[in-house]
């Protein structure tokens, strides 16, 4: 049930190598965040998926059909800043975007619900705001009701508001369409994924689905926060776990004490008796984030790639 | 592909509508269209009442102006600023929409390159038409009225000669606005294929602008010009050959 399979993918321009070749599937109907940093080929792989650039070597497959040989995967495409005709209302776009695909009787009005844009439909998209010409590049990507649902960096121009809108109808979408997003904001990757596939200068560092991901990556990590006016005590007590032999590292962050443990058991068993007699205000064991993962292996230059199924 | 081709037709001709390149195309040749031959009646009064004062005792003796002034001018507006116009609508046609993101959002649905080629040329040939239709209708009535009706086949060949001649500068600036990688080098492009097809009529007889020259000729009934029914099929032949290389390297480019 794979939506989208990615082989040998390479692209070269020049000397410079984008892509190096990774192998990359994705499953049918899942969510899938595309994650790495600047420059690392995220946006060019997926150019070649859209069908806008083509690979040096390699290939991709996308509901069965391989792109740019002639026939056309049902995809739909939001680029990172899409370009639209200012002199045409949003309804007009989206009727020219149904008209090319022939659809008899497209859902204009409620896809332009669906992103938020229902109120503003008859005014020319000359004068959207950033966010709303993304809403109206989601409208566009949806409307031929797609199979497959390519967004490049969908929520990296939005507000706060705007961000949790987008995320919250990638999150609809789920097993509705498959969705393949790319983005730098590893939170909101982490909030909206199924799986996850990290680039790093051209090469997939990983592949995994997020909760496994998060799991596998556990730190061996805690935070002791005691009352405000207990901050030398804090102090003292970050002392005496850095004089322990079974701690990496204990952060001091005013009233809150991150504490890297080297041998977690003992930490837990004997932090614990250390904090018998302080004014604990919270004690809690951390959990790996996603970009404790992601600074963690995209530092890795020469990583092997991984896929944890 | 003739569905998507009507589609994207309707949107080529609504967005010159919309953005006033239309209106400005009809005003600028019925203008000069409907100036030819006024301009053609009073130059000679304008010389004269210059020269009045001038310089005593030397009499300026301009001939009558006719027909044949008035043709003689339609053919240079219309090769002046029918030029700059062809030029200015269509240079940025192709490499403007790559510029503004606007290709890479549209090349992603069921777009076929070549359609979205043909559309852009299809749309600047109809309101070029439309514009060198209304242009000559004017000054074919003005002809008429202030000195006498040029003869209407010959008049239609003259019109239509221009018609091809200007279809080949649109076919070679839409070839610069898709090999151009910006709007800036698509302009300097289209303005170098441009001179260098200006240039090639001073060389050789095939050239398209002798395309003026035979109509001419065909609308005053001279024999100065022989036909160039080469000049025509090289003409054609250039503005296919650009239409069909601006659809093939459009095919093979990537897109930002």
């Amino acid at each position: 049930m794979t939506a989208i399979e990615i082989r040998n993918l390479t692209k070269r321009f020049g000397d410079v190598t984008a892509l190096a070749g990774f192998d990359l599937s994705v499953l049918r109907g899942s969510i899938f965040g595309f994650l790495g940093p600047n420059g690392a080929g995220k946006t060019t792989t997926l150019r070649i998926m859209a069908g806008l650039a083509r690979a040096t070597a390699g290939r991709v497959v996308i509901e069965g059909v391989e792109v740019g040989r002639g026939a056309r995967p049902p995809i739909g495409y939001l680029p990172d800043t899409p370009g639209f005709y200012g002199w045409m209302t949003a309804r007009e776009f989206l009727s020219y975007i149904a008209r090319l695909h022939g659809l008899s009787d497209p859902p204009i009005d409620a896809t332009l619900e669906r992103v938020g844009l229902a109120d503003v439909g008859s005014k020319r998209v000359g004068g959207f705001s950033r966010g709303m010409k993304q809403r109206l590049g989601l409208a566009q990507a949806l409307l031929p009701q797609p199979r497959v649902l390519l967004l490049d960096e969908p929520v990296s121009a939005l507000d706060p508001a705007g961000r949790k809108a987008m995320l919250d109808i990638m999150g609809e979408l789920r097993g509705e369409m498959t969705v393949f997003f790319s983005t730098h904001i590893l939170g909101d990757a982490e909030r909206v994924c199924d799986e996850i596939g990290i680039i790093n200068r051209g090469r997939l560092v990983i592949q995994a689905r997020r909760d496994d991901l998060l799991a596998r990556f556990a730190r061996p990590a805690f935070e002791i926060e005691l009352a405000p006016d207990e901050a030398p005590r804090l102090a003292a007590l970050a002392e005496r776990l850095d004089a322990t032999g079974w701690i990496e590292r204990a952060a001091l962050d005013g009233t809150r004490l991150r504490v890297t443990a080297r041998d977690l058991d003992r930490a837990r068993r004997e932090a614990l008796a250390m904090l018998a007699d302080l004014p604990v205000v919270r004690f809690e064991m951390l959990g790996a984030t996603l970009e404790d993962i992601f600074l963690s292996l995209t530092q890795q230059a020469d990583a092997q790639p991984e896929v944890v199924r | 592909m003739m569905r998507v081709f009507g589609v994207q037709l309707r949107k080529e001709l609504t967005e010159l509508w919309r953005t006033r390149k239309l209106i400005i195309v009809l005003a600028v040749l019925t203008g000069f269209g409907l100036m030819s031959p006024i301009l053609a009646k009073i130059t000679p009064d304008l010389i004269e009442s210059l020269g009045e004062g001038q310089m005593e005792g030397v009499v300026i003796t301009i001939p009558e102006p006719t027909q044949k002034d008035a043709i003689d001018q339609l053919i240079k507006n219309i090769s002046q600023f029918g030029l700059l116009l062809a030029v200015l609508m269509s240079f940025g046609a192709i490499a403007g929409e790559r510029e503004r993101g606007q290709a890479a959002l549209m090349f992603a649905h069921p777009l076929p390159r070549e359609v979205f080629v043909a559309a852009k040329f299809a749309a600047q040939a109809i309101m070029f038409a439309a514009g060198l239709a209304l242009g000559a209708l004017g000054a074919y009535i003005y002809t008429a009225i202030l000195f006498n009706a040029p003869p209407l086949g010959r008049y239609l060949a003259l019109i239509g000669l221009m018609y091809v001649w200007l279809l080949c500068l649109i076919a070679l600036s839409l070839l610069a606005s898709t090999l151009g990688r910006s709007m800036g080098s698509a302009g300097g492009l289209a303005f170098v294929l441009i001179v260098a097809l200006l240039l090639a009529g001073t060389f050789t007889n095939l050239a398209p602008g002798k395309l003026l020259e035979w109509g001419r000729a065909i609308a005053i009934r001279s024999d100065d010009s022989p036909a160039r029914w080469r000049a025509l099929a090289v003409t054609v032949g250039v503005a296919a050959l650009a239409f069909a290389a601006s659809c093939a390297v459009l095919r093979r480019q990537e897109i930002d």
